[in-house]
């Protein structure tokens, strides 16, 4: 390990791809999408005029710019669409309460369907209300109803990041919270190897590789944990909800802070290097039951996705374009870890020649 | 405590909290005690009389008796004087000797790890915090799973991963102690 730290070039490539994943991650837009709808409550039985809000979409007039409403499985044709601006369109639209009955979701989905953009869509966008007194007239219903739906479900070929509703922007950064914490599990394994292999040989360098190691790997919890508060005040609304994720993670980092404070209160070197080993064994067992098994126990909610039922992160969000920047930067982040555990170890070496 | 002998409006679920809160600082000062207080030289006539593993598994024994002595006492303590409202006595009393098991393993190999330092007591309480939180996990499905009526699969799976990482705490003692004691 020693001669794998004095070699240069792992550290230029570490660099390398910093500055690509800080570049690519901050300079690559996101893609289109709709971002609201005004009003967002209507009824049956009247007309109504909707303001649909894009974002980073580009609608014109010679665009076939098309809106349908979806509740169920039935589509919906607006009565007349019209573009306003490239982030706004203005469409009119009613429905007859005799249709709406027949469908038993009251929550409408809006397609949005264009040239330039592909098609993009809000979930659950429009609620439907069943109070009208105006009964509206035979013409508008065959409007409605009687036209013909083409959802092209045609992808804009721009390089862009997948636009998703709640994550809006701060899906980038999928490139420093995940990442975080792939670096510390793989410093806190760094870590355990270097012990086990100090209680092998007696070799006060290993002990010192394993102490540095988890002391980047405490600098990774908390930049974890930093990035993660943040994300979750923009998504889920406050920067601690009771996930047990959360509270996992807080406490895997506790048991690493107790590694240092265990290091801290002993002065004879052996002693200290073995306890410290000892310890570090013991803590990555409990540290993998926490970030591993407590968090996917059977009758355990969490908000994060690839747990309780939640969809997989990789499954629908993680698509080709944010791949070719989050793998980069796992890998990136694990080198910068190593890369600040070999200054660590340098100035512990210096010490021990000075003392 | 005292507020709550007032009112006499104690929930089941609160009886049980205290019940386990009162068991934890228990069990940590009487095996903080009984690893501590002996003395210096005693150590080193164990260490010429017999192997580590041995001396270990006599520890690990030792305060696995004593937690659940204590856990008893207090659960027939609590019994009488502030009355239980289980509906599952026997899922409660496995959880109760599970969870006193490895709060016994926890705190016997954590103090192993602390009894190096000076300040040893301290250490042991900063130490092993982190480490028992999975167990009270555990503890506090299992037991609002005893108070309520129904016991489903779940609670089963739950005493069965109790009962494993007390089995997994007790190997890491096992096969770590012996380095500890080498000097």
């Amino acid at each position: 390990m020693i001669n794998f730290f004095k070699q240069q070039w792992w550290k230029w490539l570490c660099a390398g791809m910093l500055i690509y994943i800080l570049l690519a991650g901050m300079m690559i837009p996101l893609g289109p999408g709709i971002t609201s709808i005004q009003p967002f409550v209507f009824k049956a039985d009247s007309v109504h005029t909707f303001t649909i809000k894009g974002y980073n979409t580009h609608f014109a007039e010679n665009n076939n710019t098309q809106v349908w409403f979806k509740a169920g499985q039935e589509y919906f044709c607006t009565i007349s669409t019209k573009v306003i601006s490239a982030e706004e369109v203005q469409v009119v639209f009613g429905i007859p309460s005799s249709i709406a009955s027949k469908i038993n979701d009251n929550n409408y989905d809006v397609v949005l369907n264009s040239d330039n953009d592909g098609t993009i869509s809000l979930r659950e966008a429009l609620t439907l209300v069943k109070a009208g007194a105006i009964e509206i007239d035979s013409t508008i219903e065959a409007k409605v109803t009687g036209c013909k739906v083409e959802v092209k479900h045609n992808q804009t070929n721009a390089f862009v990041f997948p636009f998703r509703e709640i994550l809006y922007e701060s899906i980038r950064n999928t490139f420093y919270h995940v990442p975080m914490w792939f670096a510390m599990l793989m410093m806190v394994i760094f870590s355990t190897y270097f012990s086990v292999k100090y209680l092998q040989t007696g070799e006060a360098v290993n002990d010192n590789i394993a102490s540095a190691f988890v002391v980047v790997a405490l600098l990774f919890g908390a930049l974890g944990i930093f990035t993660g508060m943040m994300w979750a005040t923009f998504t889920w609304g406050e920067p601690w909800p009771n996930d047990p994720k959360l509270n996992g993670a807080a406490v895997g980092v506790m048991i690493y802070v107790a590694y240092i404070i265990l290091r801290g209160s002993m002065t004879d070197e052996i002693k200290r290097g073995r306890v410290a080993a000892v310890y570090n064994i013991f803590a990555i067992v409990i540290f993998i039951l926490f970030i591993f098994v407590i968090p996917r126990l059977p009758d355990t909610d969490s908000l994060h996705p690839g747990q309780a039922g939640n969809p997989a992160f990789s499954k629908y969000d993680l698509d080709s374009h944010l791949r070719l920047v989050f793998y980069p930067a796992v890998i990136a982040w694990i080198l910068l870890g190593l890369w600040f555990t070999s200054f660590i170890v340098r100035i512990k070496n210096i010490e021990i020649k000075n003392l | 405590m005292v507020q709550y002998s007032g009112s006499k409006n104690i929930s089941a679920e609160s009886v049980v909290a205290l019940f386990w809160l009162i068991l934890l600082f228990s069990a940590v000062n009487a095996i903080a005690n009984s690893l501590y207080q002996e003395p210096e030289g005693r150590k080193y006539y164990y260490m010429w009389l017999t192997a580590p593993a041995n001396v270990i598994s006599a520890k690990l024994i030792y305060n696995l008796l004593l937690s659940i002595f204590l856990t008893l006492v207090a659960f027939a303590t609590f019994s009488v004087l502030v009355g239980f409202q289980i509906a599952h006595y026997w899922l409660f009393i496995a959880t109760a000797i599970a969870g006193s098991c490895g709060y016994a393993f926890v705190f016997t190999t954590v103090g192993a790890v602390a009894s190096g330092s000076k300040n040893n007591a301290s250490l042991l309480a900063i130490l092993g915090m982190p480490l028992v939180i999975p167990l009270l996990i555990f503890i506090s499905k299992l037991s609002v799973a005893s108070i309520e009526s129904g016991v489903d699969t779940l609670a089963i799976k739950n005493l069965f991963l109790l009962i494993s990482f007390d089995a997994i705490i007790a190997a890491l003692a096992f096969v770590l102690f012996p380095y500890l004691w080498r000097d």
